[in-house]
């Protein structure tokens, strides 16, 4: 059985007058066991594309990946395997009619092999058609299924339908399956499979050696197997009156939650969290209250973690007006430390994107203060890739120069990797 | 926006059957058409386009256990987790403030207050149903520097009014009598007290458990008060002048005592400090016993510091009551607007105030006199033994000699055997009784 655990840092003083609270909530999984190893059996979609960019090499390391990936998932998963072009095509099971997935058996998995391996690079690239396939192979499964999951290769700009049909390819499969994207090569479009990823709550980056497929797979798919709490819900309460000003997660990456928020009841907003595996997420949530009497307590938000409709653990977020201001003007250093890690996130996408636009003023602004939070939090990664890309004069006062040659893979890796926070230095 | 893509057909959110296309150039499945077993080309009926899944309903958690409590801010259910469903307010735990309302003419509010973190006050009410028969009220107050000092507080309360309820000193024949059983009643209260606090401190506690003890037994119009430490009882007549019954076993008391005018000591810094208390490290814990016979319609008000340090005289008390009873004439209406009074002074300390409504009963002709006195403390009176000490600044005239009406009041009070030698206070059984029928008494 599952334990779930949730712990609230925060200053709950308020100044008289006060209104807002912020606050991160922890919570945590462990002994969440194996995917589908209680309940409904879990299903699994590899999505590889077979276009003509592709290439010899990369069609050729993809299949590779495929096939291992094959090799990782448990015997008893239903699996299906897409081949993505300017059409999505159903490789296996190869099967006209009634449920596209198929249980893992060691048939199932020669026979899936072996239909990887007939792939060739050839035609153009239609990710949300691709998507759309995905979603109607799961929904052809019924109730069958608990877990769901994909895993969604490619190497270049969705090109050949518009970027709305992506988006509502995206929007139609939210909720129906997690996706994990990863990109090979340097053609492909970052912000684009990041709307992929984020929707679909799963994680994006950059394989910029063809040779480390297999392995990046392997992970991808041990990684998912892990899930055995499937379809988790974030459930913030907060008292009538009160206002959520944002909900956000911020480790292991921020992820903006505010906008997914759905209605549970009249003060309950729930906001998907996908699957978890033994793991902690850290959660940035702010509220807005009316201000009442110095002295007064009461409770902001009531935090909870919800699995299949029943609320299993919780977190109070709570706010007490005092006059003393040795209370009230300290900043919890979580919060202190995660909204920093939020601004460094969104310093390296703005700077790379003004870069890319041709703005150097902005990208040099821009990424040095990336650089400098990136080397005050300890955000060792960040700190790494943004060096890459810039030369640092003063990490302290945040001064950089843009680097003159810098390898575009490098730049996605940063890119790619922007959303990864670290936590507090203890 | 565009159309959805027209492949794979989805219809209602479904994919219509037979339109999975396998990639060019792949080759045909061996005998694709011809399902083989383990095939999985089985359409169940329930998997048909359009058949809509129905998503689980919602499932709300359970109720927590225990009666639903609502929030005093809004009228919301308060949840397990202590704050209120709808408006957020903290509730205040069951121990933080509760009410007892034993019968219609007695209740008792206790409240932690706005600055302590804790209630270490508590109290204890019984009460017979019949307006102004009997009644039992006990205030505890924890001493704030010991620990577990509100665990401790509430359990020496429940015993004390336990022992309380359970005797019947009035039953006795004679004054002399009757006080002596009082005085030993209280005694025993008080030692029982102390056994529950003792029963509740850790042990090898650095600070250990401590607290007050004030209790007011009514039978009829006769009041009998008994206090160790500083938490206090007085009779406040409607429309007279009230007084204080108890005697405070704190410096401040100890300055009066000696001749400082009561406002001036208790302005001291040190005013509060008591000298006498229940817990392990007591030295003495034999109350301060006081009878009197109620002569009117009035309040019998037991409380702690929390309320009468912000109105100490009788005089004061008896305003601060009037304004209570004109807002709210009945006992729990009343207890809790002296409660309510107390916050708006500041709420500095846990506030108890316990009421019983009494003078209601006609008094027997002659008899509406008062006679109250101390009865000696020191040491516990030989049962039915005449009383020996004099009176104290506190307690007036007539406490030792029995007078006529006390004389006379004896045999019509009931039905108990005549005071004698032989005759227990405790358990108003002829001695010698059997033996572990009660404990022993300690004081």
């Amino acid at each position: 059985m599952p334990t779930f655990t949730s712990t609230v840092y925060q200053n709950e003083f308020l100044p008289d007058g006060g209104t807002d609270v912020n606050a991160i909530v922890r919570l945590g999984v462990s002994g969440a066991g194996r995917a589908g190893a209680s309940g409904k059996a879990p299903g699994e979609i590899i999505i590889v594309d077979t276009s003509g960019s592709m290439g010899q090499v990369n069609m050729n390391a993809a299949k590779q990946g495929a096939m291992t990936a094959l090799d990782t998932i448990a015997d008893g998963t239903y699996f299906a395997v897409v081949a993505g072009t300017h059409e999505a095509y159903l490789a296996y099971p190869m099967v006209r009619t009634g449920q596209g997935m198929v249980e893992m058996t060691p048939r199932t998995r020669a026979e899936a092999k072996q239909a990887v391996s007939w792939f060739t690079a050839d035609g153009g690239t239609a990710i949300g058609a691709w998507l759309n396939l995905a979603r109607a192979l799961f929904a052809s499964m019924g109730n069958l299924l608990g877990y769901k999951h994909a895993l969604l290769l490619t190497d270049g700009e969705d090109r050949d339908e518009t970027p709305a049909d992506l988006d509502l390819a995206i929007r139609a499969c939210i909720g129906v399956f997690q996706c994990d994207c990863r990109g090979v090569g340097t053609d492909w479009i970052v912000s684009e499979i990041r709307k992929v990823s984020t929707a679909l709550l799963g994680t994006v980056d950059i394989i910029p050696d063809p040779s480390r497929m297999a392995a990046e797979f392997a992970a991808i798919m041990r990684q998912s197997a892990a899930r055995g709490v499937a379809d988790a819900e974030l459930r913030v309460w907060v008292p009538q009156g009160a206002q959520i000003l944002f909900v956000r997660q911020v480790s292991p990456t921020v992820e903006e939650l505010t906008g997914r928020g759905v209605p549970v009841n009249a003060l309950t907003t729930g906001y998907p969290t996908g699957s978890w595996a033994d793991e902690e997420r850290d959660y940035h949530i702010a509220v807005r209250l009316p201000a009442k009497a110095v002295g007064q307590e009461q409770l902001a938000a009531r935090v909870q973690l919800a699995v299949g409709g029943e609320p299993v653990t919780q977190g109070l977020v709570k706010a007490t007006w005092s006059n003393d201001a040795a209370l009230t003007t300290r900043i919890s250093p979580e919060v202190a430390h995660y909204t920093g890690q939020t601004e460094l996130a969104a310093a390296i996408q703005e700077g790379l994107a003004a870069k890319a636009a041709g703005d150097e003023a902005t990208a040099t602004t821009r990424l040095g203060r990336a650089l400098q939070l990136a080397v005050a939090s300890g955000n060792e990664e960040a700190t790494s890739k943004l060096r890459k890309v810039v030369d640092v004069v003063d990490a302290g006062t945040g001064t950089v120069r843009l680097k003159r040659a810098v390898d575009k893979a490098d730049e996605m890796a940063l890119d790619t990797a922007s959303t990864k926070t670290t936590r507090i230095k203890d | 926006m565009t159309d959805a893509p027209d492949w794979p057909q989805m219809e209602k959110g479904r994919p219509v059957a037979g339109t999975w296309r396998q990639p060019p150039g792949q080759p045909k499945p061996p005998a694709a058409a011809e399902p083989r077993p383990g095939d999985p080309t089985v359409l169940d009926a329930s998997l048909l386009p359009g058949v809509p899944v129905v998503p689980a309903e919602p499932v709300v958690a359970a109720e927590p256990a225990g009666p639903p409590r609502s929030c005093a801010d809004c009228g919301g259910a308060v949840d397990a987790d202590g704050y209120c469903t709808q408006c957020g307010a903290k509730a205040p735990s069951e121990r933080d403030r509760f009410e007892e309302t034993p019968a219609a003419w007695v209740a008792g509010v206790c409240d932690r207050g706005l600055r302590h973190a804790r209630n270490e006050d508590a109290l204890a009410t019984f009460a017979e149903e019949a307006a102004n028969s009997r009644a039992v009220l006990v205030v505890c107050d924890g001493v704030t520097s010991s620990d577990d000092s509100d665990v401790a507080s509430l359990a020496a309360a429940r015993a004390a009014r336990d022992v309380l309820a359970e005797g019947r000193p009035e039953a006795l024949g004679t004054p002399a009598s009757r006080n002596a059983a009082v005085s030993a009643l209280f005694a025993r209260a008080a030692a029982v007290a102390n056994d529950a606090v003792a029963a509740h401190t850790r042990a090898g506690a650095v600070n250990p458990a401590a607290c007050t003890f004030v209790g007011a037994l009514v039978t009829g119009n006769v009041l009998a008060v008994g206090n160790v430490g500083d938490s206090r009882a007085y009779w406040l007549p409607d429309g007279g002048e009230g007084r204080l019954l108890s005697r405070d076993d704190s410096l401040a008391g100890e300055s009066i005592a000696a001749g400082t005018p009561r406002k001036e000591a208790e302005d001291a810094a040190d005013a509060h400090t008591i000298t006498r208390w229940l817990g392990i490290d007591a030295q003495d814990v034999v109350p301060h016993v006081t009878t009197m016979n109620v002569p009117g319609p009035g309040w019998v008000l037991v409380c702690s510091d929390g309320l009468w340090n912000y109105a100490s005289e009788p005089a004061a008390l008896g305003r601060v009551l009037a304004d209570a009873v004109a807002a709210g004439p009945g006992p729990v209406a009343v207890a809790r607007a002296l409660v309510a009074f107390a916050l708006a002074q500041g709420g500095h300390d846990n506030i108890s105030a316990c009421l019983a409504r009494v003078g209601l009963v006609p008094e027997p002709p002659g008899a509406a006199e008062v006679r109250d006195g101390e009865v000696p403390t020191s040491k516990l009176p030989a049962p039915g033994a005449a009383r020996s000490a004099g009176p104290t600044p506190e307690a007036s005239e007539d406490a030792g000699a029995p007078t006529p009406e006390e004389a006379a009041e004896g045999p019509a009070s009931g039905a108990a055997p005549e005071a004698s030698e032989d005759y227990d206070p405790i358990t108003h059984q002829a001695a010698p009784r059997p033996a572990g029928s009660t404990a022993p008494l300690e004081g």
